[in-house]
């Protein structure tokens, strides 16, 4: 029986790639909705009220998620800028500036419910810790990264510039623009998450 | 809930994939348009 192989270099190619991604859409957008129901359904809904924070607590369905797709998007976004770099592959510079809008909506969430969190329960909206700057910075970055490509006409000038930028900012700025910072939010609010189903002891 | 903390990043992801892919099929066509394949596709919509 003879092996069929498919030629996954083919999809490096915008020609080959455009039919690829319209057939992806919406089955990722159908779980997208469903996730976004059901998640929003538990967290909202059925997750029980903390009894030091109340209500406020579940900003961290939304904030987590946001800060955590912040981080990994400019990473993301840096790998696929540094290989269009590398390779002159025009697809994934296209895939690196596609990219970037996502994570600086990402970003801007993480600062707003942040803020909205912040206010209650420091009493304040904002405070210069290295998390909360670290994060815009990163939002910065986004912002520089768009605008950078948006001022040069000449698209693949756009690419190469975008890349040096994306490249040499995530070598300058760690720890904004990495895991660990982002990981460490993660796993405590993964741990906050996880005593929210332990019964209270007397 | 650890469960919804776990679907919502799970939908984010979902979410950036499909707005990526939109965004990238637009940027395609945007840099692409005197190609071949992209006139052709014009008069396939036309």
């Amino acid at each position: 029986m003879a092996r069929r192989s498919i030629n996954w270099f083919k999809y490096t190619s915008p020609a080959s790639f455009y039919p690829l991604a319209g057939k992806m859409i919406p089955w990722f957008g159908i779980a997208t909705g469903l996730l976004l129901a059901a998640g929003l359904y538990v967290g909202f809904i059925l997750a029980p009220t903390d009894f030091q924070q109340g209500d406020a607590y579940r900003i961290i369905y939304i904030h987590v998620p946001a800060a955590w797709m912040a981080m990994l998007l400019y990473l993301l976004m840096a790998v696929y800028a540094g290989l269009g770099l590398a390779f002159n592959a025009r697809l994934w510079s296209m895939m690196a500036s596609a990219i970037a809008s996502t994570g600086a909506l990402f970003a801007f969430l993480a600062l707003w419910t942040g803020a909205l969190w912040g206010k209650p329960m420091w009493g304040t909206w904002w405070v210069w810790d290295a998390r909360l700057t670290s994060t815009l910075i990163l939002f910065f970055l986004y912002l520089g990264f768009l605008s950078l490509q948006a001022m040069i006409e000449d698209a693949r000038r756009a690419d190469r510039a975008g890349a040096l930028l994306a490249l040499v900012a995530r070598s300058m700025f760690p720890s904004s623009t990495s895991q660990s910072s982002g990981g460490t939010l993660c796993i405590r609010a993964l741990r906050f998450a996880s005593a929210k189903l332990r019964p209270s002891r007397p | 809930m650890l469960a919804a903390l776990l679907i919502m990043i799970a939908a984010c992801w979902m979410y950036s994939i499909t707005v990526t892919l939109m965004r990238v099929r637009c940027i395609i066509l945007e840099r692409e348009r005197h190609a071949p394949w992209v006139a052709a596709l014009s008069g396939e919509a036309k």
